[in-house]
């Protein structure tokens, strides 16, 4: 048995809020994949719960007029792997979510929760991160909608106020059109484990494959947040495309990065991962624009 | 709080008085008897509690069972036929002699059963990558893969 207060389960969108409201320490729980594990270890010990895993109308994902791309909060990894819009429109995300956990876990997982926990080392926000997702959070006030990076405050804090919960992913046209995107995780085990380092690096090229327009480069586990790497970003716009695009990134990520040792890696080992992946993602996701140079 | 739950377990109706903080894992063993359902890690990484829930392979022991309420359940005390045959995939475990100390069997039956059921063939590298989900201390993996891929072999002849 679980030590903790008490749970209301929110059948609907709008009883969440109440709830929510009507218990401003609640803490929410979706799939559950994080929370259970902190609860069995006594972190939510006399605290409330909201649980929103039977909100039917928070899962789901959907493509708009604009082709924006909607992915519910409450929609599992495994449904996102399923999904005939991700696969026609972003399938580096499925690589990217299938590095979550292992199949059993993905299959409860949700994308909101994995956002939501404000943990770093989070497998699918660096690739959220490049493509310029936004986020909306519903709440007694009506919908807010705001780029996913200011979403986070600090590690494990997020931008909801009372009453507030995240309801909606959105993946925008101009975020992802054209662009390849590459998401790789450094981890010890393929399956079950945790990144010393996540990179995902997403890149769009000129016609004739000879220029790079613009890359975005973001790391998980880099800093207290998952981050985009701004300042590397800013000197890969618009050069043309040879081997020295490699150099610029071990140049300037340094810059970008907030590394500290911990448990899996130290500071040192992480500054070398993420100049290797960067490179590497990169160089996998220009494959995958048709730049067939020798890189 | 006691709060009763409807759900369908192993093919019959059942209702069952729960506390909303226990885990799935705990209400199928210590409520219902399916001891079937082994608690290894009890933080999702070893598998050994999966079941299938509404036909999808889920770790018990991080799902709260308020959220079972209206779904159905199998376990593998539900897997054998009327005249108590064991399951396609039950049966290749055995063949291939894919038990040693059998904690970890029942959960990869499960995620077997899940695998099997979609019909079609699958590469050893697939197989490996569907049951990354479970650890296996003795067996090395491999006779599960053989029998898992001999499970879906039949399985997928037969839909022929």
């Amino acid at each position: 048995m679980f030590d903790f207060n008490n749970i209301y389960e929110a059948k609907t969108l709008e009883d969440a809020i109440a709830l929510l409201k009507e218990h401003p320490d609640a803490w929410i729980i979706a799939g559950g994949t994080d929370t259970v594990i902190a609860m069995r270890e006594g972190h939510f010990a006399g605290r409330d719960l909201v649980s929103i895993n039977g909100v039917k109308e928070l899962a789901g994902i959907s493509i708009d007029e604009e082709k924006n791309i909607h992915i519910k909060a409450n929609t599992t990894f495994r449904q996102i792997a399923d999904s005939n819009i991700i696969k026609e429109n972003i399938p580096y995300f499925i690589d990217a979510v299938e590095t979550i956990g292992g199949p059993q876990i993905r299959n409860a997982a949700t994308i909101g929760g994995n956002i939501s926990n404000g943990f770093t080392t989070a497998d699918a926000p660096p690739t959220l991160f490049v493509l310029d997702t936004m986020v909306t959070i519903s709440g007694p006030d009506g919908e807010r909608t705001l780029p996913i990076w200011d979403y986070y405050v600090k590690s494990e804090v997020m931008d909801l106020h009372m009453g507030e919960l995240l309801t909606d992913i959105i993946i925008p046209y101009s975020g992802y059109n054209s662009y390849a995107c590459n998401y790789i995780k450094y981890a010890v085990r393929k399956s079950l484990d945790i990144v010393l380092l996540g990179c995902a690096v997403a890149c769009k090229v000129s016609e004739d494959k000879s220029r790079l327009k613009e890359v975005r480069i973001s790391y998980g586990a880099a800093g207290p947040l998952p981050l985009r790497a701004r300042k590397t970003e800013e000197h890969l716009k618009d050069i043309k495309i040879s081997k020295g695009i490699f150099d610029i990134i071990d140049k300037y990520v340094e810059s970008d990065v907030m590394l500290r040792t911990d448990m899996r890696a130290t500071k040192e080992f992480r500054l070398h991962l993420c100049k290797v992946l960067a490179k590497r993602a990169l160089k996998k996701a220009l494959n995958d624009q048709g730049v067939t140079e020798d890189l | 709080m006691i709060k009763e739950i409807k759900c369908k377990i192993n093919g019959d109706d059942k209702t069952i008085a729960i506390d909303t903080r226990e885990s799935l894992a705990d209400t199928l063993r210590n409520r219902l008897n399916l001891t079937s359902v082994k608690k290894g890690c009890e933080v999702g990484e070893c598998g050994a509690c999966t079941v299938l829930i509404d036909g999808v392979a889920t770790n018990t022991c991080i799902y709260l069972s308020i959220w079972a309420d209206g779904k159905s359940i199998l376990t593998v005390e539900g897997l054998q036929d009327d005249n108590g045959n064991l399951n396609p995939v039950q049966q290749a475990f055995v063949d291939m002699a894919a038990v040693q100390c059998g904690f970890c069997t029942p959960g990869i039956i499960m995620t077997g059963v899940e695998i099997v059921n979609r019909g079609k063939k699958y590469t050893r590298e697939e197989i490996r990558k569907e049951i990354s989900g479970h650890l296996c201390r003795c067996t090395g993996y491999q006779n599960i893969v053989n029998a898992i891929e001999k499970a879906a072999d039949i399985i997928a002849d037969q839909n022929k």
